[in-house]
């Protein structure tokens, strides 16, 4: 029963962890859906918001501080959008692959800033969870880990409710599959792609915020979380929000499974997790739920 | 003795079959012009004579050599030279030099190697010698070709087209960069290019597409000067009717991947089969109600939209000639005009897809924003482009509730219209748009532009693709929706007789300008304004 435990909670953490790289998989998905652009500073945006939040706790009670930093993070979405990429998308023959790499300037940018607020350091941050240990049908999870399953499933949750029962959902649905046409039938686009941008930047802070705890604060907190991330989008299918969300949690759970396998550990489970998106591609190109261009009429 | 013999030449595109048992002559030191609606195969023949395309059967054969049996490089060498369609290289290499870009077409790799240049070995500084002075002739010829050309009119519809202080000598500014050239210089070194190497076959590809009509008469005069100076023969794909008239010996019509008619430009402009293809053909049956059509255009009735001067370009290419015109609410006004004459550029201009660059656009009394397809449509303009823009994943459904997002009406309501107009499209509500037929789809596409009242519909060929019998109920749906949403429809259309038939007004466009207006009675009776729009002369 031990050695059930041990990996029961080794899956666990795995969950935890794969439900942030499936949020942070979500919004790449989403954003790429939106403008086609891959946002590739979406995770420095995000350690951005958790070093703001650090900044507030001085002043403030952790949950007011909490709100402020996701009103905040979809505010500077929206205005990253309106001063930069808006003039990058709305050129009628600009390349998305410059917009792309753009965002890896920012990604370099914001990194910057982050170390310059606060430093080099690592510094602890508050847990709203706890970090004690709770029974589940009699198999011990730690409180934090579950927080953080149960708080991104309701994140993706809201986000899916709007994204398919919304007349926003629908107006992003018509965008993604195309905004000439869009247009046509008087879809503002640019205020959607605004939109696009706050609702994807702010999940991004709301996932950093969930991890902070754990991984805590500092400049390259969630390096790690860009490639692993990356790859669920990639193992899930490019353009597929489902499959985001299951290639985050099967990044999660394999990558926790081997760091914790004597024969791999720590310092290998990379090496793992490449091999899995190899397998991946050569069984499916386009990953578990990609869809094959030619559909695309 | 014919120069180039193309036989019984066949090619399939993804099962389907694009040339079919297509043969055509080029005789020798004869210009033969290729012509046929859009979709005829015509460039797929030059590109099968260039070697891009592999046929699946046929023959090509040039002065005695098996042309199918070489390389694209090596029809090079027997004598044939082409230009393309769109000005590839330019956005390549836009800082070439004007002497450059010319050599580039006598360029050829073997003679030109890599060590012996790099050590400028007198070998190589030879061939570059030899390439410079052929190079020159060319662009000496183009300079002598001046004083034929009318000179360019310092006209205010034509800023971008003129370049500075009107035609350059092109040996004048052989060290500059070629961006600096107008559009139809541009096509005009294209033409020197294709011309260096001594060719004896030149495969010109619309050679005049988006040249202002003067520019257009002035490559008209120097290919006729080339064929003589030359002596170079050449098969001439061109929409421009007139022009293609004008300078070919021989003129091949195709049609739907066959050639349909050869002949001297004279008899082919008289094939009826010829005319009904450009006209469309057969539904002269109904004849029209003459009463109310002649009363039409009362003059105190405010125009819904007006177009005031409109110039529209693609890069450098001019696609609308200061267009002004007026469309009256309660009306179908069709535009019709050949391939390239700019009928779809108009709907686009109008619905804001693309951004004129002068001129206004009048809605209501009130000026509409340039390039804005959004306000275009809160003002009650919808626009349905040509190939059916729906959203093929989602559902009939959903697509009609994107078709009432913008607009002030309840999704109940506007499917209720949908419903009277298309009640086919009731049964596939569930259905994703991909999986319904094409005439499913066009309804679909018209329907989403109703269900909001539009008080302008701009429809861009409804017709194109569907069965015969679905076009018929197609148009009737079409009057309806007039007669009972009182709105203006503005109706592109290539089967000319029938838009004739139905419409209140018809606007006439030829290469981007137009050329004749008129209610169907006054244009039904007046054949020269028929020919004109054929360009036949």
């Amino acid at each position: 029963m031990d050695t059930f435990n041990y990996y029961f909670a080794l899956v666990f953490d795995g969950v935890a962890y794969g439900c942030i790289y499936g949020l942070f998989a979500l919004t790449f998905v989403a954003l790429f859906r939106a403008n086609k652009i891959f946002n590739f500073a979406q995770t420095e945006v995000a350690t951005l918001g958790v070093v703001l939040m650090l900044l507030l706790l001085k002043h403030m009670s952790f949950w007011s501080a909490m709100i402020l930093t996701i009103l905040a993070s979809f505010a500077f979405g929206v205005l990253l959008h309106v001063t930069i990429m808006r003039f990058l998308t709305e050129r009628r023959r600009g390349s998305h692959l410059s917009e792309t790499i753009v965002t890896i300037g920012l990604f370099v940018i914001f990194n910057n800033i982050s170390s310059y607020l606060i430093g080099d350091e690592t510094q602890p941050f508050p847990s709203p969870f706890g970090s004690d240990v709770l029974s589940l049908f009699g198999v011990p999870v730690s409180k934090q880990s579950l927080g953080i399953i149960v708080a991104s499933l309701l994140m993706t949750g809201c986000i899916f409710l709007v994204f398919r029962f919304t007349k926003l959902g629908l107006k992003f649905e018509a965008i993604a599959e195309n905004a000439d046409a869009a247009r046509l039938r008087g879809i503002r686009v640019s205020n959607l792609l605004a939109v696009a941008w706050g609702i994807t930047i702010m999940a991004g802070v709301f996932a950093a915020l969930l991890i902070a705890p754990i991984q805590y604060v500092s400049p390259a907190m969630l390096i790690s979380f860009f490639s692993y991330s990356l790859i669920a989008v990639v193992i899930g299918g490019l353009e597929s929000p489902l499959g985001a969300i299951v290639g985050g949690i099967i990044v999660g759970v394999v990558d926790n499974l081997a760091a914790n396998v004597s024969f791999i550990g720590s310092e290998l489970r990379f090496l793992v997790i490449f091999a899995l998106l190899l397998l991946v591609l050569l069984v499916r190109p386009r990953g578990l739920w990609g869809r094959a261009e030619a559909r695309r009429v | 003795m014919s120069e180039l013999k193309v036989r019984s030449l066949s090619i399939d595109f993804g099962g389907v079959r694009a040339l079919n048992d297509v043969s055509l002559d080029v005789p020798k030191g004869a210009f033969v012009g290729l012509m046929g609606p859009n979709g005829a195969g015509k460039t797929t023949v030059i590109n099968c004579i260039s070697r891009i395309y592999k046929p699946v059967a046929g023959q090509i054969e040039f002065g005695g050599e098996n042309v199918l049996s070489l390389s694209s490089d090596q029809v090079k060498q027997i004598g044939i030279s082409r230009t393309f369609q769109d000005l590839n290289f330019y956005n390549l290499m836009p800082s070439m030099s004007v002497l450059d870009y010319v050599m580039l077409g006598q360029f050829d790799p073997k003679k030109n190697r890599f060590l012996p240049n790099g050590l400028q070995l007198r070998s190589a500084k030879n061939y570059e010698r030899d390439l410079k002075r052929n190079a020159r002739k060319i662009l000496d010829f183009f300079r002598q070709a001046r004083e034929f050309l009318e000179p360019p009119q310092a006209e205010r519809n034509y800023p971008i087209l003129m370049g500075r202080g009107g035609a350059p000598d092109l040996l004048d500014v052989e060290r500059s960069p070629i961006q600096i050239l107008s559009f139809a210089w541009r096509r005009r070194l294209d033409l020197a290019r294709a011309l260096i190497s001594n060719p004896k076959l030149l495969l010109l590809d619309e050679p005049a597409q988006g040249l202002p009509p003067f520019e257009i008469d002035n490559l008209g005069k120097i290919l006729k000067l080339i064929q003589k100076e030359f002596g170079v023969s050449a098969l001439i794909v061109e929409h421009n009717v007139d022009t293609l008239m004008k300078i070919s010996d021989h003129i091949v019509v195709m049609s739907s991947g066959e050639v349909i008619a050869k002949g001297l430009p004279d008899e082919v402009s008289k094939n009826q089969q010829v005319v009904d293809i450009y006209l469309g053909s057969g539904s002269t049956s109904k004849p029209g109600n003459e009463s109310r059509k002649s009363n039409v255009r009362s003059r105190d009735v405010q125009p819904v939209l007006e177009l005031k001067n409109i110039d529209m370009f693609y890069g450098s290419a001019q696609a609308l000639f200061s267009v002004s015109l007026k469309i009256f609410p309660n009306e179908i006004s069709s535009v019709l005009g050949t391939n390239g004459s700019g009928k779809s550029s108009l709907l686009k201009a109008i619905s804001g897809l693309e951004k004129p660059a002068f001129g206004e656009i009048v809605l209501d009394g009130e000026p509409l924003p340039l390039g804005w397809p959004e306000a275009a449509v809160a003002r009650g303009l919808q626009y349905v482009p040509q190939g059916r823009m729906i959203f093929p994943e989602l559902t009939v459904l959903e697509n009609l509730r994107i078709g009432v997002l913008s607009t002030k009406v309840s999704l109940k309501e506007g499917l209720e219209k949908v419903f009277h107009y298309f009640p086919t499209l009731k049964t596939h509500l569930k259905s994703q748009a991909a999986s319904l037929s094409g005439g499913l789809q066009q309804m679909l596409a018209i329907g989403q532009a109703i269900m909001g009242s539009p008080e302008v519909l701009l429809l861009d060929e409804p017709s194109l693709g569907l069965a015969p019998q679905l076009i018929e109920s197609l148009f009737e749906v079409i009057q309806n929706i007039k007669n009972d949403e009182k709105c203006a429809i503005v109706l592109v259309e290539q089967n000319a007789k029938k838009a004739i038939e139905m419409s209140d007004y018809i606007f006439i466009f030829n290469s981007g300008m137009l050329i004749a207006e008129g209610t169907g009675a006054q244009l039904r009776g007046d054949d020269e304004t028929l020919k004109k729009y054929l360009g036949f002369h």
